[in-house]
């Protein structure tokens, strides 16, 4: 078989695989970092100290509405400007996990806030620490009622990793592979029908598991009645 | 340390085409959300009918908005679209992709708010001797459009931000025309940050009409 040729080859498959696989090690990676960040920024906007918290919601507001794009070309072209070199891939990484974890802040903080008060104060009450009542009551309880959003959250992320492509990261992820699959074989439709296929298994996947897990979870904290 | 010149004047001798690709983009986030809207409220109702037809067409409308990401949509619209003969402009395609995108959103932030309203509040009206309408206009949708207003409003800066996407395939939006703008000017970063800063100032202007029209609308 000759290097060139227009036909979907194994390949492409292969190459589109990859891509995939990018996609969900951008999304788990940028999930991650995001989400230890986003879970420290809403917590530290649950502290009563009014300029920290408008600080705070400053920075929630700016990179939620801001246009992702926008966000990785101001990041990466900011780096230069400061004369540091960041491969696109690694920018883009960064500039995902900070841009999510605005969403993750909001989800937190409301998280945090949705545990009554006077459970806290019973929790205080028994002579825990504020640490150890944030510890051992808010934490478990608020993220049981979180879980659903956060999840709705990391989903969106795998959709929006399709956009670092703008920066010209290399290894392509999924969309990018894609294209270039596209661009040599001229067969937009199916191609793209089958890179939709793929983002739809990796959604589903992740919500089949986030649930599986949620049920566990609540099966194994319920109280006996 | 920083041996970097910001050069702001060269922005701003391109103020007017920013402020008109600004208009444009807001004028893509209004139309899309409006027919994602109407949409929306059909699918809704459709995913709570008897006929599994409907609900079946409005499921897959739903799963596939929201399981695949917005610039697959666009490109389908523009790409996908013209291997079966359908030539559609960058506008168009934007425009298309978003509202499918939006109207797959609204769908369910709809249909969570129905859901939401017990039935019991149906009956009452109903045994208050009203006719369907009438249970549906003054019951139903004030306590729906309560509960549906601030989701709605996200998705709104939601469609704003999807719009961007359509300087990848070249529609001179705020965020392709700033990419167009740089190119000529090689002045990436502060075309960039301006643009930025009239996104912000857009999608604020948005949030805060929203919280204003909120707060005054649900005062009971």
């Amino acid at each position: 078989m000759n290097s060139f040729s227009p036909v979907f080859t194994q390949g492409d498959f292969i190459l589109m695989l990859k891509g995939a696989g990018i996609t969900f090690y951008l999304t788990l990676v940028s999930g991650l970092f995001g989400t230890i960040l986003g879970f420290l920024i809403g917590w530290a906007r649950t502290v009563k100290f009014a300029p920290l918290y408008y600080l705070l919601g400053l920075y929630i507001e700016v990179f939620r509405t801001v246009p992702l794009i926008i966000q990785f070309v101001l990041f990466n072209s900011g780096l230069a400007i400061f004369g540091l070199r960041i491969d696109p891939f690694t920018s883009g990484l960064i500039s995902l996990s900070i841009y999510i974890s605005a969403y993750v802040a909001e989800v937190v903080r409301s998280g945090i806030e949705s545990v009554p008060p006077v459970t806290v104060k019973a929790a205080r009450g028994l002579g825990m620490t504020y640490l150890q009542s944030f510890r051992f009551i808010v934490v478990p309880v608020g993220a049981r009622s979180v879980l659903p959003a956060w999840t709705g959250l990391m989903l969106g992320l795998m959709k929006d990793t399709s956009l670092v492509a703008v920066l010209g990261a290399t290894p392509p992820e999924l969309l990018r592979a894609s294209q270039i699959i596209i661009t040599r074989i001229q067969e937009p439709l199916a191609i793209l029908i089958g890179a939709g296929a793929f983002y739809f298994i990796m959604c589903h996947f992740i919500t089949v598991v986030v649930n599986r897990y949620e049920k566990s979870w609540n099966e194994k904290t319920k109280v006996a009645a | 340390m920083l041996d970097y010149r910001f050069q702001w004047r060269v922005v701003f001798k391109h103020w007017p085409e920013l402020l008109d690709a600004a208009f444009l983009t807001l004028e893509l986030t209004v139309l899309s959300v409006a027919l994602g809207l109407m949409i929306g409220l059909v699918l809704s109702v459709w995913r709570r009918s008897d006929n599994r037809l409907l609900w079946w067409f409005t499921a897959t409308w739903v799963a596939l908005a929201r399981n695949t990401p917005a610039l697959l949509q666009i490109y389908l619209f523009y790409f996908g679209l013209g291997a079966v003969s359908i030539h559609m402009s960058s506008y168009a395609a934007v425009l298309a992709a978003i509202t499918f995108n939006n109207a797959g959103y609204l769908t369910e932030i709809l249909r969570g708010g129905m859901d939401a309203i017990s039935p019991a509040q149906r009956n009452a009206a109903i045994g208050l001797g009203m006719r369907p309408v009438q249970v549906y206009v003054f019951v139903i949708i004030p306590q729906v459009l309560r509960i549906v207003f601030l989701p709605i409003t996200n998705q709104i800066v939601w469609a704003m931000m999807g719009t961007s996407l359509g300087m990848i395939i070249g529609l001179q939006e705020l965020t392709g025309m700033t990419t167009f703008l740089q190119s000529q000017t090689f002045r990436p970063f502060e075309f960039y940050l301006v643009a930025a800063v009239i996104y912000l100032i857009v999608a604020e202007s948005i949030l805060i009409t929203a919280r204003l029209t909120a707060r005054y609308s649900f005062r009971w």
